[in-house]
Formats: structure tokens, C-alpha cells, sequence
């Protein structure tokens, strides 16, 4: 049977196999995919924050962080940046009018970092005024977006 | 100021604050809907950011919030900068139960005339809650208009709490509920202050406390 891992807000898993990667309700955090085809190797991030300014924090909420220390996990299991695709799902700007682009800087950093680090991205459902909910299948590397306004869909 | 710089008499201050605050929302919330409130014990409690959405639920559940940034005018700062938000909550089906027997209609869905009413509702309880605390501490609190959203919790709140995780681990929480037992109608009221701001209000008291 499917085993489903939840990943929780500043949480990141990786897995391989008959595994489901789920995290529920994202608004302006983004959830990073990243999957190795060959392994069935899958690794998610559920972030906050594009990146660390106080180092007093203990917990995993930054992007930068979250893909250096998957993609070195994914390297200890023998595979390749050029090798992995990655997707991104959230950033979202919930309330309208709020001056509020932590979802837009969580994107663009995420982007930003990947094509520094020779990893393709995939796919992407981002940005937006609602929240999302993603599961993400390591038997194919498939997403599951769903949202409480509009259709589900894969990506 | 992160919460744990804050000593237990101060805590008790805070929450002697809220209380005003929560007592005054939850009678603007009797005298608007003619029932009588069961307030819950006003809490201020620091909380690990990545915990405040459990407090109200699993991320997924739907809600409707209203909330409003406010605003503050201190002496040590010129002009006002932003201090906070209040935030007003409710499960879905409970905000359209609540919202029809505001309307004093029959109707029960969530419509762009229901969340006009908890707007309403979230300017009038947000109103009478900052000016009795700002009347207290004797500074100026400024709401903005409110917004509204249904969404999922965890999607609702994580901007929120965004705005606070790149600098402290914990946040202090200020919250309450209001039940309209007659209805089964519970909503939560909470409040997030800058971290920083904290320091201006606790300072604020002890100058009260010594006068």
C-alpha cells in the first residue's frame, strides 16, 4: 500500500518508492518539489521565508536552505543536479491590497536558486490569491494540486 | 523584544490588557446581535510560529477570517509603523450561520453579502477592542479597513505568520473566543503584535504600574 507522509509548515522529507509526499494548506509559503526519475527518489520542502537573516532560528523555514540540503541529500544517494526536475507550488498573495510579496519573493528566490544550481524546473502553480493543498506521487514524480476555489490539477 | 525577555508580571500585564480589550469586542458583539456571549479566558501566550495554526485546526480546514492590520503611533518612533494584526475567525458553515443571523435572513450561503456583514462584524469587534487598549495605555492604535477571505486555515494564516519567522522562533499570541451558545456559534478573536512593538507596550505598563 501507498505510504503518505505528511510534511508540515518548516518541515522537508525525502523519500523513495511507493510513497505519497502530501502538505496541506499553503498560502504564501511554497511547497519544493525535487525528483529523481531514476531513484524514485523525492524530496519536499514545505518554507516560509526565501532565506536566513537570523541564525538563531532553529527551525527549517528558508528556502535557500531547504534545496542546499535537499540536493546534497540527493547527491549522497548518487544523483546528479542536471538530473533532477524540481516543482513549485504556492506563493500566494491572500489578501488582496496587502502589501505583502513574501509569496512573489519565495518564488523568485526559489527560481533563482535552482538555475544556479543546475536543476530544472518542471512545473509550476504559483502565485494567485488562494491556498493549496499538493500530493506528490515518488512512483512517477506527479503533483496533485488542489485548491478550494477552481479545479484539481496535475502537474 | 522576543517573548521569552518578557518576565511573568509583565505577562500578567498583557493579559490584563487583552482582557479589556476582549471584554469590550465580546459586548459590541452581544449589542450587534442581541444574544448573550460566553467568553473564553483571554490567553497571551508565547507560541512556536509553526504551532499557531493548530491551535485552531488541521491546515486544511476551511475558514473565514476577517482581519485588519493596525497601525500605532509611539512616541519614540515618529509617525505611525505597522504593529500588528486582528484577526477575527470563524469554521465556514459557522461564519454563514453567523452572518444569516446577523442579516436576520433565512440564508446560509457564503456570499459576497455575508462577507460583508463579517467585515462589518470584524470592524466593529476590531473598534471596540484597540480603543479601550489604546485608551488604556494611552497611545494611538489604528485599524485598517477590514479583509475578508474563505480559504483554508493553514493558507489564511501563513502570511501572517510569515511577516514574523524571519526574525524569532516564537511569537506572543493574544486570544480569545466568543461563543453565541443559543446559536452554537463560536468565533476566535486573536491578536499578533510585531515583536519589537511589544517592548514599546510592556514598557508602556510599567510606566502605568509605577505611576
Amino acid at each position: 500500500m501507498t505510504e503518505k507522509i505528511n510534511v508540515r509548515m518548516s518541515e522537508c522529507e525525502m523519500a523513495s518508492g511507493d510513497v505519497i509526499l502530501e502538505t496541506l494548506g499553503l498560502g504564501s509559503c511554497v511547497a519544493i518539489c525535487i525528483y529523481s526519475k531514476e531513484k524514485k527518489l523525492g524530496g519536499l520542502a514545505h518554507i516560509m521565508l526565501p532565506h536566513r537573516i537570523n541564525y538563531e532560528i532553529t527551525e527549517f523555514r528558508f528556502a535557500d536552505e531547504a534545496i542546499f540540503f535537499m540536493l546534497k541529500d540527493f547527491k549522497k544517494n548518487g544523483c546528479e543536479n542536471k538530473d533532477l526536475v524540481a516543482k513549485i507550488v504556492g506563493g500566494a498573495s491572500m489578501f488582496e491590497g496587502l502589501s505583502n510579496h513574501i509569496g512573489q519573493d519565495n518564488v523568485e528566490t526559489i527560481r533563482a536558486e535552482f538555475e544556479k544550481q543546475g536543476v530544472k524546473i518542471a512545473a509550476e502553480e504559483v502565485f494567485g490569491n488562494h491556498g493549496r493543498s499538493i500530493w506528490f506521487d515518488l512512483n512517477d514524480g506527479d503533483v496533485v494540486v488542489s485548491t478550494v476555489y477552481g479545479a484539481t490539477v496535475e502537474i | 523584544m522576543t517573548p521569552n525577555k518578557i518576565n511573568s508580571g509583565n505577562m500578567d500585564a498583557l493579559r490584563e490588557v487583552f482582557s479589556i480589550g476582549a471584554g469590550h469586542a465580546s459586548g459590541a458583539l452581544s449589542e450587534m446581535t442581541g444574544k448573550k456571549i460566553t467568553v473564553a479566558f483571554p490567553s497571551v501566550k508565547a507560541y512556536k510560529i509553526e504551532d499557531i495554526t493548530y491551535l485552531f485546526g488541521a491546515p486544511e480546514t476551511l475558514v473565514a477570517t476577517v482581519f485588519l492590520n493596525i497601525d500605532g503611533v509611539f512616541e519614540e518612533k515618529k509617525g505611525s509603523m505597522s504593529v500588528g494584526n486582528f484577526i477575527l475567525m470563524f469554521e465556514k458553515d459557522v461564519a454563514a450561520n453567523f452572518s444569516s443571523l446577523i442579516q436576520k435572513k433565512k440564508e446560509v450561503e457564503l456570499d459576497l453579502m455575508a462577507l460583508d456583514s463579517l467585515k462589518e462584524t470584524g470592524n466593529i469587534l476590531s473598534g471596540s477592542c484597540l480603543n479601550a487598549i489604546s485608551e488604556f495605555l494611552d497611545f494611538k492604535l489604528i485599524e485598517s479597513l477590514p479583509r475578508a477571505k474563505v480559504d483554508m486555515l493553514g493558507s489564511t494564516l501563513d502570511s501572517f505568520l510569515a511577516t514574523f519567522a524571519g526574525d524569532v522562533d516564537k511569537v506572543l499570541l493574544f486570544r480569545t473566543s466568543f461563543l453565541i451558545e443559543s446559536k452554537n456559534i463560536e468565533s476566535y478573536l486573536f491578536l499578533l503584535f510585531d515583536p519589537e512593538v511589544l517592548t514599546h507596550i510592556v514598557k508602556k505598563i510599567q510606566k502605568i504600574q509605577n505611576d
